[in-house]
């Protein structure tokens, strides 16, 4: 193991933490065509509850509770953005995209006035503390953990879609939403889980990140950005996609910080733009019907 | 029904800004002659952005001084308007045109963000007003001839610390990791010339982005060749740095740029509990600490502590100073406001303060002693100890100085 | 002699508006404190720019996330042929910024036009940022995230003419008046017609034989060029330029002032630039750290309740009053 190859295990576990996060942005935009440009709001938001139960004391500072709790608030944030805006936005992209904009910014700001400006930290539990050596170098042993968390919820999320009713419904959505109605199958309570499970990704993920490099409230456009960018690379309600994704970005993202710093961003919009002009419906997507 | 109600209420408040515009704010233009009798000083301050918490302490120093003096200032009342530039060029370019145009100030103060202050720097040049720094600034901003820089330039602190390490530690081989703005580059440029001076070699660079929340690529790159690693890092980020220092099990001793930027006051008690412990031996070269030995200090930290609860750290005494060169400049005019006054008055101005002096030279240059501290747990808070002085450092002359 | 002046004034009625608001923005600088001319001016150039995101938004169809992108190469443009070129004169600078700008949008109209809907929304999104993310990088000539202080006033050239605030007021006026003429007649003309043909319905517009990609790529690099004109004003204005000027918020923030002001009507992006402007100088003597909530929350309040924007209120008060008047007349 060399010093490349720490830069490859960097990569690689901030592009799980990236996935963790796009996953929930891919399936929201291929099955319900909703581009959510506040999917990294409730990253924050779900990282700032988080942290703030995993500081309280007794019983509530579980590393594994608060996380629970970071998703559950993404999800409910999403839910009621769902069920108050997003209903009735439904097929206005326009409309969608200036809100959810809104709500980047109301987002910011409320964490702000509530948590202050300054970034927030949180520690993993203590059996993932610490170091890990590995070939003579030393490697935190909290991002190996990422790496099997993503990898635990990439073959969940795929186990899913792939191989359960529910996910076939959801397949089948994506595809033609007008015809599972006719099929008698009632999307709409689909679309709202499928929302819910999506947001409580988001939630989690920024709990998961938290405790690898912090939170601040200004990170919710930018973390926004590197997940979209995820997506249309790896392709719109594809999870294995939304994995290459990560993984191409995360990588991106950390040689470039190590070797090319004036580079890396520029990259990873270079490659949207490619993959939008080139492969619009992505790495893996589905082909748009 | 209730869409319509809403935007109704939307629609009335667009007219009614709409109707702004159009009716002049008479109290901003009203009596001008009440106003002739109030000297007023411009201060704009960073709320937000990287250095978000300095704002509150700078205030926190000026209003100290405010009270001090009873505002009031050769015979006149005197007053500060304080805005908040965001810690960005753009929102502080806006204030301190209010500031100027609508408030009519006499004197600018801060911001603490250099590219800001370059920015205001600029705007300010057809009105020929004074221009004082609250904390540092790079060399640059020196040409105009209209600023005045309190705490000497960024690069004295951080070529200091440079020449520390080269000649006291015996360092040969640094790495540094500063972030990629004009005050980030002049802090390593400054411990380069400093510590290269000695015959000591700059082998890595980390140029970071500006709210750079991972380290873990510059840690797990970092040679191990290196005596030193000279850093510059945010409050809000040491947590994260510290601990990414361990979980690399980096093992290479540590040199802050510019340590102001930590300190018990700014940490939260958690923060402390945290990186505290870890901290201790770091060194870094700054202008002021509360725990510097003089009995005037001594004096100084207790009225403080007593009327704020907590020690003035270096923000609240640089606030202090600032504001105190101001005021006293303009005693030297005898309250003259006009901006040529003004400007001479501050050339050559000699500050007194509870633990040293600045003096400006003519150039507007702020000459002052720099202190190498260390990090220590003192009472379980988080202090920087004095370990060394270096007195009356002047940036332009600081080749010759340690040559 | 009675009927003859009835008619002529009834003829005037329509251009009263004009008359008025002209009369307003011409007098106006005196009748406020110097604080508030800046503030003046600077809603004339968001107002061009407002309205060049109109010509594509509200008369096309292509909502761009991206228009930022033009306002702040032209922006930077101009800067840096003045600061790191020496180049002075402003019948220079000006000129060439507002083609290189034009060059770019014309670039980004073939890349962005290749793919429509989501996919248009997230490739205009992706191209500002890259213009930000050169602004930030490219430091040795855009200065990086400081930014490029130092941009003076127009150099035109006159040796007996010093500049202030208030006559570069009057020249942005001028040159919003001409914008304003110049965008309502491509508007007014059949290739506005059928733009909005293309807005309602594109597929239609094909069958009747237009070459639809072509008037939208055409008016997107004339959006372009407009909002290019904003930003060298805004250069000026500024004294500098940021990265930020070409990024996602400041072409959300033009994206509120077209959507609060109305982009069904014409002159509804410039109302919504005086509203926008307004709203943020007040937000920020009163509740300075809640602008960003300020903005949001006029954002989703815009995009669920305000439909038309205000300024079909304002023409309704308009055809009410009209229609008083002339049934008093007549």
């Amino acid at each position: 193991m060399d010093v490349l190859g720490i830069q490859l295990l960097i990569g690689i576990s901030y592009g799980m933490l990236l996935f963790v996060l796009a996953s929930g942005l891919s399936l929201i935009m291929g099955v319900m065509r909703i581009l959510n440009l506040a999917h990294g709001s409730l990253y924050m938001i779900g990282a700032y509850v988080g942290v703030t139960v995993a500081h309280l004391s007794g019983p509530w500072s579980n590393f594994w509770l608060a996380a629970l709790v970071a998703g559950l608030t993404g999800g409910l944030i999403g839910l009621v953005l769902e069920r108050v805006f997003f209903s009735r936005l439904y097929k206005e992209l326009d409309g969608q995209v200036l809100a959810t904009l809104g709500f980047v910014y109301i987002f910011e700001n409320l964490v702000r006035w509530i948590w202050g400006p300054l970034q927030k930290m949180v520690s993993p539990p203590a059996f993932l503390s610490g170091s890990t050596i590995v070939g003579g170098l030393t490697f935190p042993t909290y991002r190996f953990a990422l790496i099997v968390i993503g990898l635990v919820t990439a073959v969940g999320l795929w186990l899913l879609v792939e191989k359960t009713r529910v996910g076939a419904i959801i397949r089948a959505g994506m595809d033609d939403r007008e015809m599972t109605g006719g099929l008698g199958v009632n999307f709409g309570r689909i679309a709202s889980a499928v929302f819910f499970l999506g947001t409580f990704m988001a939630g989690f993920a920024g709990f998961l990140g938290t405790a690898m490099s912090g939170v601040s409230p200004f990170i919710g456009m930018p973390i926004m950005l590197l997940a979209v960018i995820v997506v249309v690379v790896g392709g719109m309600g594809s999870i294995p996609g939304a994995l290459l994704g990560a993984m191409i970005i995360g990588i991106i993202d950390s040689f470039g910080k190590a070797y090319f710093p004036d580079l890396a961003l520029f990259t990873a919009y270079l490659a949207m733009i490619g993959i939008l002009l080139l492969r619009p419906s992505g790495l893996l997507g589905r082909k748009e019907v | 029904m209730r869409k319509k109600r809403v935007s109704k209420i939307i629609v009335g408040v667009c007219l009614l800004l709409l109707l702004a515009l159009a009716l002049p704010l008479a109290i901003a233009c009203a009596p001008k002659a009440a106003e002739q009798q109030v000297i007023k000083i411009g201060v704009i301050l960073d709320f937000q952005g990287a250095v978000a918490e300095f704002g509150a302490f700078n205030e926190q120093g000026m209003r100290f001084k405010l009270n001090e003096i009873g505002h009031q200032v050769a015979g006149k009342r005197v007053e500060i308007i304080v805005e908040d530039g965001q810690g960005e060029p753009a929102p502080a370019v806006d204030k301190a045109r209010k500031l100027v145009e609508q408030d009519g100030v006499v004197i600018m103060i801060g911001p603490v963000m250099t590219h800001a202050a370059a920015a205001v720097q600029q705007y300010l040049k057809p009105f020929g007003i004074p221009y004082f720094s609250i904390l540092d600034w790079t060399p640059e901003l020196l040409e105009q001839g209209t600023v005045f820089m309190t705490a000497g330039t960024g690069d004295a602190y951080s070529y200091v610390l440079g020449y520390h390490a080269g000649t006291q530690l015996g360092y040969k081989k640094a790495a540094v990791l500063y972030p990629d703005y004009n005050w980030g580059q002049a802090q390593f440029a400054g411990f380069r010339d400093g510590f290269t001076a000695q015959g000591g070699e700059i082998v890595q660079t980390f140029p970071t982005d500006i709210f750079s929340l991972d380290f873990a690529p510059y840690f797990s790159s970092l040679k191990d060749e290196v005596d030193v690693l000279a850093f510059v890092c945010f409050a809000g980020n040491m947590p994260i740095f510290m601990r990414q220092y361990k979980e690399f099990g980096v093992k290479t001793p540590l040199m802050l740029l510019k340590g102001s930027v930590i300190s018990t006051e700014v940490m939260s008690p958690e923060m402390v509990a945290d990186v505290g412990q870890d901290m201790q031996g770091i060194l870094t070269a700054e202008a002021y600490s509360s725990y510097i030995d003089t009995g005037t200090n001594q004096d100084f930290v207790a009225r403080f502590e007593s009327k704020y609860g907590q020690r003035p750290e270096l923000n609240a005494m640089m606030g202090y100073a600032s504001l105190t060169a101001a005021l006293e400049t303009i005693e030297k005019t005898n309250g003259d406001t006009s901006p040529d006054k003004l400007m001479a008055a501050a050339k050559g101005l000699k500050v007194e303060l509870p633990h040293g002096n600045i003096e400006y030279s003519e150039n507007g240059m702020g000459i002052l002693d720099i202190y190498i501290m260390r990090a220590e747990m003192r009472d379980g808070a988080f202090a920087w100890i004095p370990v060394q002085k270096y007195e009356q450092v002047n940036t332009y002359i600081l080749h010759e100085k340690f040559d | 002699m009675g009927r003859m002046d009835a008619g002529f004034i009834k003829q005037m009625i329509p251009f009263a508006p004009y008359l008025v608001s002209g009369i307003i923005l011409v007098v106006l600088p005196f009748a406020v404190p110097p604080y508030f001319r800046s503030m003046l001016t600077k809603i004339l150039i968001f107002a061009i720019f407002a309205l060049s995101l109109n010509l594509i938004w509200g008369y096309t169809g292509l909502l761009s996330l991206g228009h930022a992108a033009f306002f702040g190469v032209a922006g930077y443009a101009a800067g840096i042929l003045i600061i790191n070129y020496g180049i002075e004169s402003f019948w220079l600078v000006a000129p060439a910024a507002i083609l290189i700008t034009t060059l770019v949008a014309a670039l980004f109209g073939v890349i962005a036009l290749r793919v429509s809907g989501i996919y248009f929304l997230l490739v205009t999104l992706a191209l500002g940022q890259l213009v930000n993310s050169v602004g930030v990088k490219w430091k040795s000539v855009t200065g990086g995230s400081d930014g490029l202080p130092g941009i003076p006033f127009p150099a035109l050239g006159l040796s007996w003419f010093t500049w202030n605030t208030t006559y570069f007021y009057y020249f942005v006026l001028l040159v919003f008046v001409i914008c304003y003429f110049l965008l309502y007649r491509i508007i007014k003309s059949p290739f506005g017609h059928a733009l909005q043909g293309i807005r309602d319905n594109e597929p239609r517009m094909q069958s009747l034989g237009y070459n639809t990609w072509l008037y939208k790529y055409i008016i997107f690099i004339i959006a372009g060029s407009f909002a290019g004109v904003a930003g060298v004003l805004f250069a000026s204005f500024l004294g500098m330029m940021a990265p930020q000027h070409a990024g996602v918020t400041t072409s959300v923030l033009v994206m509120l002032m077209v959507i609060i002001g109305g982009k069904t009507v014409f002159f509804g992006p410039v109302i919504g630039a005086a509203v926008i402007i307004l709203l943020e100088y007040f937000s920020s003597i009163i509740v300075p750290l809640r602008w960003p909530l300020i903005l949001g929350g006029a954002l989703v309040a815009s995009v669920m309740f305000l439909r038309g924007g205000i300024s079909i209120y304002l023409i309704k008060l308009w055809e009410k009053v009209r229609s008083g008047y002339g049934s008093f007349k007549g």
